[in-house]
């Protein structure tokens, strides 16, 4: 039996597709799986080589990075590595943007001066001068969700993520005991504010997380990147219990359900056995291993099959 | 100290809004919850009929919803969490019985989400590793109309009942009350403390913080379950690691100072941390320092 089913409260409300999503998936989409052994190497350099790659447009726009600070443990590897943030900002910058901005609404812990403290975050915003906005507090817009694959049907959305003119998803390649694995899309969970739906974003939990994640993603249409920390990532009881696995990889690309598709395949994980990507593979991006260009390292080459958490066995690739 | 409170008092000042209002940062728009935490400072501090205190309590007052509630902010007017601190301050504020009443009726009305029969019965067949280990049939109270309950709501509204309780008559209140304090225990972490709501996932203890098990613990003042509590106010103290934020301290400070434990080490370390880093970025760590600081502890002291 599937670990979500234990919850009880995850079984309330079913998927729910009454209509065919449009469409939106380019005919091919390109990852770049760069090896990068440890946060010592020069990761603005291997950043800048991996984002010439996509040549986005940076240069006089404002660039929002959302990180995963969903919770801190001294002892664990749930949080994107400040170091990776830090090489991220020094990317964009360089790369000409106006401003970068750091935006996480952490999901567990309402104490963001303690998560940003305690995680060595706020050393990184204060010697880049970078602005931090929390998006548990930002000011929202209510967003009609295009998509149904929940009964959520609408949801308040933080406006420093709306109005980004470049959104930067920067997850840490774990596995999750309720999602099979969290990556590019599922980090989204962090922008829905926590002032409105609480710590946990339990709304999304109620609602079906594999429906929530995919109808998040189809509710954002600015210009986007995802930055995947798999230099260490997380297997077994994620997103906050599992134990660190050394993955060695930054994986690059601007459609999250192919960057998705390709980190679930270094973790050894069946991307079509995933929910969240079997639905967003339907419409949202590229999820098939044929529709998808790798730039760099090629996913399978570098699989490490990941211990999954209970439950999910069946997803191994 | 005293310089602490200054700089705390002085940053509280800068977070008015147009509207009399206070807001979680400045030049955010008007809360409910920071409103709510920033009259509650104004009182410790002896400012009660300050201007802005005036102007706080007369926002609330004029945002409170017909059914009693309040919502988060003008722009998200659907009830909120933030409605149990509203409704706290304006109590300590010394509202009319009329608006305690109705927000006392909510209050009581208000409760998570629970699982159904299905879900029940499919979560007795899960493995035993993949149990949560909690009642999820306990009624406690959630942030949101569509969520399950968890710790701080829980423990905000039952602060703020058991405060109108001692001015209004409220039909259902100790029932819920005594709930809400058997959900609490039945989320208490192993060791003792509390995190957001969940003691075990998939057979593994979770850790407690020190914010949320502070407010729970303000919430249990008087509870029968003596050793239990001590055991989490013995969590609390390990809690405050070097890394321990303004909010920790302060609120730690707070529920030491409710079970008459010693506050004065968590008093200075954050007064000593506001010297140092200067005032927090969030009003409600700016109102709870001042609480914490000035002797606000009072305002959160429950009826026996």
């Amino acid at each position: 039996m599937k670990a979500s089913l234990a919850a009880g409260v995850l079984a309330a409300c079913g998927p729910r597709r009454l209509d065919v999503p449009a469409d939106r998936r380019a005919p091919r989409s390109r990852v770049a799986v760069l090896p990068a052994a440890s946060y010592d190497a020069d990761l603005t350099d291997l950043l800048l080589r991996g984002l010439a790659l996509f040549d986005p447009e940076v240069r006089g726009r404002r660039v929002v990075l959302k990180p995963n600070y969903v919770e801190f443990d001294p002892h664990g590897a749930i949080n994107t590595h400040p170091k990776l943030v830090d090489a991220a900002v020094l990317a964009f910058l360089r790369l000409g943007a106006i401003e970068v901005i750091v935006a996480e609404g952490a999901g567990h812990r309402r104490d963001t001066e303690y998560l940003l403290g305690a995680s060595g975050l706020d050393s990184v915003l204060r010697e880049r001068r970078v602005r931090f906005v929390d998006l548990n507090l930002d000011r929202v817009a209510e967003v009609l969700l295009p998509t149904h694959f929940t009964r959520l049907g609408r949801l308040w959305l933080p406006r420093t993520v709306l109005d980004a003119d470049l959104f930067v998803s920067m997850p840490k390649l774990k596995t999750h005991h309720w999602a099979g694995v969290t990556l590019a899309m599922k980090n989204l969970f962090g922008i829905v504010p926590g002032a409105i739906y609480g710590w946990p974003k339990n709304v999304l939990h109620q609602a079906g997380i594999p429906g929530s994640i995919v109808d998040i993603n189809a509710a954002l249409d600015m210009p986007r990147l995802a930055i995947v920390d798999g230099i260490v990532g997380m297997e077994g009881n994620g997103p906050i219990q599992g134990q660190a696995r050394a993955a060695g990889v930054v994986v690059i690309g601007d459609d999250f359900p192919a960057v998705d598709a390709s980190c679930a395949r270094i973790m050894g994980v069946d991307p079509g056995r995933v929910e969240q990507l079997r639905w967003a593979g339907s419409f949202l991006g590229n999820v098939d291993e044929e529709r998808i260009e790798q730039l760099a390292s090629q996913p399978r080459a570098l699989s490490q099959a990941f211990a999954l958490p209970p439950g999910f066995a069946g997803l191994r690739g | 100290m005293r310089n602490a409170i200054a700089k705390l008092a002085e940053s509280l000042a800068k977070r008015g809004t147009r509207e009399g209002a206070f807001a979680w940062a400045p030049g955010a728009a008007a809360d409910t919850e920071s409103s709510a935490l920033a009259l509650l400072a104004l009182h410790a501090s002896g400012d009660e009929r300050c201007a802005q205190a005036l102007g706080a309590s007369a926002w609330l007052e004029s945002r409170q919803h017909a059914d009693g509630s309040w919502p988060l902010t003008d722009a998200v007017a659907e009830p909120s969490w933030a409605s149990a601190w509203a409704a706290l301050a304006l109590a300590r504020h010394g509202a009319g019985a009329e608006p305690l009443a109705r927000a006392a009726g909510w209050l009581v009305a208000r409760e998570g989400v629970r699982p159904g029969l299905l879900a029940r019965a499919l979560g007795k067949l899960a493995r035993e590793d993949e149990r949560l280990e909690q009642d999820l049939t306990l009624r406690g109270w959630p942030w949101h109309d569509a969520a399950a309950s968890w710790v701080e709501p829980t423990a905000t509204s039952m602060l703020a009942l058991r405060t109108l309780s001692a001015r209004v008559v409220v039909a259902g209140a100790r029932e819920r009350i005594e709930e809400g304090e058997r959900l609490l225990w039945n989320r208490v972490c192993v060791n003792g403390g509390w995190n957001y709501g969940n003691r075990r996932v998939l057979g593994e203890a979770l850790e407690p913080y020190p914010d949320t098990t502070a407010l729970a613990l303000a919430a249990l003042q008087g509870s029968t379950r003596r050793a239990d509590v001590e055991r989490s106010l013995s969590a609390l103290e390990r809690l405050l690691d070097p890394h321990a934020s303004s909010l920790a301290l302060a609120l730690a400070a707070l529920a030491f100072e409710l079970h008459g434990r010693d506050p004065s080490g968590a008093r200075e370390r954050l007064a000593a941390r506001i010297d140092r880093l200067g005032p927090p970025a969030e009003t409600r760590t700016v109102a709870f320092g001042l609480l914490a600081l000035g002797g606000g502890g009072e305002l959160l002291r429950l009826p026996a």
